[in-house]
């Protein structure tokens, strides 16, 4: 046979494989309003630089027939590829072959690109839509997912992970996304949940549907398990595109520098925050006011919106910002604000990317299903989350910080590099309402007129403590800075930061309150 | 701003009233309940396989009440607290959904104040010069917070 011949085989093989599952089944997928795999990594990378690995890899099914159907792919498409020029690993489930169902050679694909991402130490975007175990393969199929997980804990911290679900992903699936950065989810496509509504009826008698139970809106509202939330699965590659700009290829590098820009004059930043601090604002105005560009890329923007986590830049650089929402419960830290900040604090400490606090809250969210949820164990996150993490970490107090909810967002006694505050700030124990009804009990109970004197009282306390001043005489407030010189101060920080290093005591890894 | 003042809420926090919006979560959280100690509802789901006692039967704590199939067991659920059934919800053969009311008891007696009443009555105590009144005690109830255990059976 010559090469020509022999190249014309190959070339034939490969078109068949390319197809997927075949006609029947791609219409199927495109019915339910969905893209092809194969469509989805093209529609992703950038254009032409997808190199396919593995795509003649054969199922190792033997029983109940199956050593008779062909699997093209074994119903995944792994690679190599780039966003933005920046080179990344990908693997994507394909639906149409045998529902994406996950055997041994299938998984062995996954884990043969993620050592792969591991080696390179570039990033790994995995796309998920499938069925869930290959039943057919058995124990094989759980040893295959058991195998991803390992290697997603592995690569945390190493290298960014993203999981984006279009299409099912359920049982023990759901495990490998939930071990990743960041989960991407697309509205009427996504469903993830470790039982689903069938099961749920017979055992326990409730009936709900996929949507309400695991659908893309619970994932990104109630759950927390989402990340990022779009209408259409362009729209979500759009998003990742966006992600994948903002953060570094792996840990021992840092995000690649744009271009600095001013933000826009549209965001004045000595309007945006009324003094009195029972008045609510978008702190995201704030971020946006100080940010290069006034660009501020959101996560989790859907789920406990107390707290405003996310990506900006400042003089090209990435920065983490981390801000109590005053518009939204009048920005108190709770159960899933806490999880929400620390595991974003987290991911920006593994991942050499500054961090910038700015704080307005009255504390932790007082009430009884708090306390039952665990906000102990919880809020603990912050504190430990905070403490522990080595990059540049700067805070700004715009007003209110109060009581323990002031020590966790990154105050100076957990080691802040720099605290400034606003002229507004009122860093106290507790709010001076709360406060005077404390300390002066007493007097405004056995006065004449209790409510001239609680007022007056109010009035005593807030003159004397609800300011900057008493915590910058201490030197828990660096400095005391105006409004609209914010973004220089915090420009002048980072840089002076740059070389910040903090040696940390040898250990195997510390015990964060999970 | 891209918010408006009719979307804001007051929300008292230590004595201060802040303007803000409430978030969806904490707007549906639900206030806390203490336990009644003479409802007994179901722990898990499950179909009722059996049911052992009867209404107006008197009943002691680890008495066992039911066979509740759940989770592919038979599980023994039995009582922690004592007292007299006034009603049971459930027959047997019955669906169950969680926290599904299975049994109500009467008035509840604890232990302690059943071998109290069984103690030689006391003589009539002469009457007190008035005191300040103690505020009444509610009637005391086995602290077992739980209200119905389940446990596999054989």
């Amino acid at each position: 046979m010559s090469l020509k011949r022999k190249t014309q085989e190959f070339v034939e093989r490969r078109e068949q494989i390319l197809q997927g599952g075949g006609e029947t089944a791609i219409k199927k997928q495109q019915a339910m309003g969905k893209m092809t795999a194969r469509e989805r990594v093209i529609g992703l990378l950038d254009e032409d630089s997808f190199q396919e690995y593995d795509l003649f890899a054969q199922h190792e099914g033997r029983d109940f027939d199956m050593e008779k159907k062909e699997l093209p792919g074994d119903g995944v498409i792994t690679g190599t590829g780039k966003i933005y020029g920046s080179p990344l690993c990908i693997f994507a489930q394909d639906f149409t072959v045998a529902g994406g169902s996950l055997g041994l050679m299938h998984a062995r694909k996954i884990t043969k690109i993620m050592d792969h991402a591991l080696k390179l130490k570039v990033p790994l975007i995995g796309i998920n839509d499938s069925g869930g175990a290959r039943v057919q393969e058995g124990v094989n199929s759980l040893a295959g997912y058991g195998e991803i997980f390992y290697r997603n804990t592995l690569a945390s911290g190493v290298i960014p992970q993203i999981s984006v679900i279009l299409g099912p992903c359920a049982g023990g699936a759901v495990y490998s996304p939930a071990l990743t950065d960041f989960v991407f989810v697309v509205d009427n496509i996504s469903k993830m949940f470790i039982t689903g509504p069938e099961v749920i009826k017979t055992v326990l008698g409730e009936e709900i549907s996929m949507e309400e139970l695991g659908g893309a809106r619970i994932h990104s509202s109630v759950t927390g398990n989402a990340h990022f939330f779009a209408n259409s699965e362009q729209e979500c590659f759009e998003q990742i595109k966006t992600l994948i700009s903002y953060i570094p290829w792996n840990n021992s590098q840092k995000a690649k520098r744009l271009r600095p820009r001013n933000p826009k004059n549209s965001f004045r930043i000595d309007e945006i925050v009324p003094v009195d601090p029972k008045q609510p604002y978008d702190v995201r105005n704030v971020i946006r006011a100080i940010a290069d560009g006034s660009e501020f890329f959101e996560i989790m923007e859907n789920f406990a919106q107390n707290l405003v986590i996310g990506y900006g830049r400042m003089n090209g650089q990435t920065i983490g910002f981390v801000a109590n929402q005053p518009i939204y419960l009048a920005g108190v830290l709770d159960v899933d604000s806490s999880d929400k900040a620390a595991r974003f604090i987290r991911f920006c400490d593994a991942f050499n990317i500054p961090l910038i606090t700015l704080v307005d809250l009255p504390g932790y969210l007082p009430g009884v299903d708090q306390e039952h949820a665990g906000v102990i164990r919880h809020g603990a996150k912050v504190l430990y989350a905070y403490s522990e993490a080595t990059v540049p970490r700067i805070t700004v107090i715009l007003r209110k910080a109060y009581g323990g909810g002031y020590i966790a967002m990154n105050s100076r006694h957990l080691n802040a590099d720099i605290v400034f505050a606003w002229p507004s700030a009122e860093i106290a124990v507790m709010g001076p309402e709360g406060a005077a009804n404390i300390i002066f009990r007493k007097e405004i109970t056995t006065a004449d007129d209790p409510e001239k004197m609680r007022k007056q009282k109010i009035k005593e306390y807030k003159d004397k403590f609800a300011n900057p001043y008493v915590a910058a005489a201490k030197g828990y407030v660096d400095a005391v800075i105006e409004p609209g010189e914010t973004r220089k101060f915090l420009l002048h920080a980072l840089e002076v930061l740059e070389t910040k290093d903090v040696p940390r005591p040898q250990r195997k890894h510390g015990c964060i309150p999970l | 701003m891209d918010h408006e003042e009719k979307d804001l809420e007051i929300f008292s926090f230590e004595g201060t009233d802040y303007k803000t919006r409430l978030t969806e979560k904490f707007r549906k959280h639900k206030p806390y309940e203490p336990e009644d100690p003479t409802k007994i509802t179901a722990q898990i789901p499950g179909t009722m396989l059996k049911v052992l006692v009867r209404e107006g039967q008197y009943i002691n704590p680890s008495k066992l009440l039911f066979i509740l199939e759940a989770m592919k067991m038979k599980n023994k659920v039995f009582s922690s607290v004592s007292g007299r059934i006034k009603k049971i919800h459930i027959v047997e053969g019955q669906i169950v959904t969680k926290n599904q009311l299975l049994l109500e008891l009467g008035e509840p007696e604890s232990l302690l104040k059943k071998l109290l009443e069984k103690s030689p009555p006391k003589p009539p105590k002469p009457p007190k010069p008035p005191k300040a009144p103690k505020p009444p005690k509610p009637e005391k109830v086995a602290k077992n917070k739980k209200v119905a255990k389940a446990a596999p059976s054989k």
